[in-house]
C-alpha cells in the first residue's frame, strides 16, 4: 500500500513557495523602497540669455579623467547611497558654455605635454571641480525655522594656458543653488538643488571671463578685447 | 407581527434614550473646545510704504508680470506662481484698460526658442537682455511698456516644549514678504516697487486635559491678496492721472 509521506521535495517546494518569495522581498525592500540607489547625473541648463558676445579665437579645452570621473555620494544610513555624477553633468555645461563664448572649442584628447603642443590655438583652458558642497536641515527632524530646504554650491577652478603650456591664467567660480521641498523624493529635490548651483557657475563663467585680470591680457594679446 | 413592531420601536426608543446623553457630551466636548478652546485669529497683513513712482502706460500697451525663481530663490515654483496669479485677478477683477501678459506669453513672445530656464530675468540682468536688438525689436512690437517681476521670501519658526501630564504645548508662526519691482522696459531700470507683508500662526496645547490653542493660517494668502490690491491702487491710480 503506497504510503503518502513527506518527501525533501515537498518540503522544498513548500519552502520555495513561502519562504523563498518572503525573504526576496525582504532583500529587494531596500531597492523597492528607493534606498539603495544609482547614480544620478545632473542635467544643468545653460542661460543663453542675456547673451555674450563672442571671442573670435579658437580655444584647446582638456577634462582630466578626474574632473570627469567626480561623483558626490552622500552616505544616508546603512543601506542609503546617494551618488551624483558631478563631473559627468559639468561637461555638458562648459563644452556649451565655451561653444558660446569663443568661435571654436577643440576637445584635446590629453593632458598638455613639454615639447607637444596642439594645433591652431590661442590658448588651452582646463576645468576642474574644487568644491561641492550639500546641505539640507537634520534628517528625521522638521526644521524649526523656514521651509525645508536643500542647498548645494559647487565652485570650478579654471586654468588658462598658452599652447606650450604656460599657465597664464587661474581663476574659480562658484555656483549655490537651492531647492524648496515640495514633495519630490531626495534624488530628485539635491538633483535639482545641483542643478541650480551649475547653472549659477555657468552663467558666471561666461558673463564674468573677460573681467579676470589675466584673462583680459590674454585677450589683448590677441587683439580680442 | 404586531407585537414585534411595538417592542422593535420601544428597542429603538431606548437606544435613542441612551444615545442622547452620549452625543450631547460629545457635542458639548466638541463646542467647548471650538467656541472656548480654540480661537481662530485673524492673519496680520499690511503693505510696505513705497516712494511714488509713475506707470505710464498708454492705449495698446502692456504691461508682463513674471515671477522668476533667479531673482527670489528662496520661493518654490507654486509660490511664485500663485503670486503672479493674485495680481492678474486683481487687474481682471478691477477691468483696467491695460493688457497684462501671463508669463508664458512673455516667454514665447521674447525668447521664442528657449526655454525658461535658458534665459536670466533678474534686475542685473534686465537692462542687458532689453538691449540685444533682437529682444528690443519683440518688445517694441509687442508693445509691451513694463515689467513687474514678483518675488519675495518666507520665513517660518515652530517650537514646542511643556510639562508631561500638567501642560504641553506648541507654537509656530509664519512670515511671509512679497515684492513687486516694476521695471521700465526702455532700459531695464527699475521705477519703483510694492511689497506687502502677513503673519500667520498659532499656537496649541493642553492643560492638563483641557485643550486650548489659538491659530491664524494662510499668510501666503493673505500677503498675496493685499499685493495685488496695491499694485492695482498705483496702477489704476496712474492711468487715471494720465
Amino acid at each position: 500500500m503506497p504510503i503518502d509521506a513527506p518527501t525533501d521535495t515537498g518540503r522544498c517546494s513548500q519552502w520555495q513557495f513561502y519562504w523563498l518569495p518572503l525573504l526576496l522581498i525582504i532583500a529587494l525592500l531596500p531597492v523597492l523602497g528607493g534606498c539603495v540607489t544609482a547614480t544620478v547625473t545632473p542635467e544643468p541648463v545653460f542661460i543663453r540669455e542675456p547673451r555674450v558676445a563672442q571671442i573670435p579665437l579658437v580655444v584647446g579645452v582638456y577634462y582630466s579623467d578626474a574632473f570627469r570621473e567626480l561623483v558626490y555620494a552622500q552616505q544616508g544610513g546603512p543601506l542609503i547611497r546617494h551618488s551624483f555624477a558631478i563631473g559627468g553633468g559639468s561637461i555638458k555645461l562648459i563644452d556649451e558654455a565655451l561653444a558660446l563664448l569663443f568661435k571654436q572649442v577643440v576637445l584635446l584628447p590629453g593632458p598638455l605635454s613639454p615639447g607637444v603642443s596642439p594645433p591652431n590655438v590661442a590658448g588651452v583652458i582646463e576645468p576642474s571641480i574644487s568644491t561641492v558642497n550639500l546641505r539640507h536641515p537634520p534628517l528625521g527632524q522638521t526644521p524649526s525655522s523656514g521651509p525645508f530646504w536643500m542647498r548645494t554650491s559647487i565652485a570650478y577652478a579654471f586654468t588658462l594656458s598658452t599652447p606650450e603650456g604656460e599657465r597664464l591664467a587661474a581663476w574659480e567660480v562658484e555656483g549655490d543653488g537651492v531647492h524648496i521641498f515640495g514633495f519630490e523624493n531626495w534624488n530628485t529635490a539635491v538633483k535639482d538643488s545641483f542643478e541650480r548651483a551649475m547653472r549659477e557657475a555657468g552663467w558666471k563663467l561666461v558673463s564674468g571671463f573677460r573681467d579676470i585680470p589675466d584673462v583680459a591680457r590674454w585677450l589683448e594679446l590677441h587683439g580680442a578685447k | 407581527m404586531f407585537k414585534r413592531c411595538v417592542s422593535g420601536e420601544r428597542q429603538r426608543s431606548k437606544l435613542a434614550v441612551r444615545f442622547l446623553p452620549c452625543s450631547a457630551v460629545g457635542i458639548a466636548i466638541v463646542a467647548m473646545i471650538w467656541f472656548q478652546g480654540c480661537i481662530p485669529m485673524k492673519t496680520d497683513v499690511g503693505v510696505s510704504p513705497h516712494s511714488a513712482f509713475n506707470v505710464s502706460v498708454e492705449a495698446g500697451e502692456k504691461i508682463a508680470i513674471l515671477f522668476s525663481s533667479d531673482a527670489s530663490p528662496e520661493i518654490s515654483n507654486d509660490f511664485g506662481e500663485q503670486m503672479v496669479h493674485c495680481v492678474h485677478d486683481a487687474a481682471s477683477k478691477a477691468a483696467l484698460p491695460l493688457a497684462l501678459l501671463q508669463q508664458q506669453e512673455v516667454y514665447e513672445a521674447l525668447f521664442p526658442d528657449l526655454s525658461p530656464k535658458q534665459v536670466l530675468i533678474r534686475s542685473d540682468t534686465l537692462p542687458l537682455l532689453v538691449s540685444e536688438p533682437e529682444i528690443r525689436d519683440r518688445i517694441d512690437r509687442l508693445k509691451l511698456r513694463y515689467l513687474v517681476l514678483i518675488g519675495g521670501e518666507t520665513e517660518e519658526h515652530s517650537a514646542g516644549s511643556g510639562v508631561p501630564y500638567i501642560v504641553v504645548g506648541a507654537g509656530w508662526d509664519k512670515k511671509v514678504d512679497m515684492r513687486a519691482q516694476v521695471f521700465e522696459l526702455e532700459h531695464g531700470t527699475e521705477v519703483g516697487a510694492v511689497g506687502s507683508q502677513a503673519k500667520s500662526g498659532g499656537f496649541a496645547g493642553l492643560i492638563f486635559i483641557i485643550p486650548m490653542g489659538w491659530a491664524s493660517f494662510d499668510a501666503e494668502g493673505a500677503a498675496c491678496e493685499a499685493i495685488g490690491a496695491e499694485f492695482l491702487r498705483i496702477i489704476v491710480g496712474s492711468t487715471n492721472a494720465n
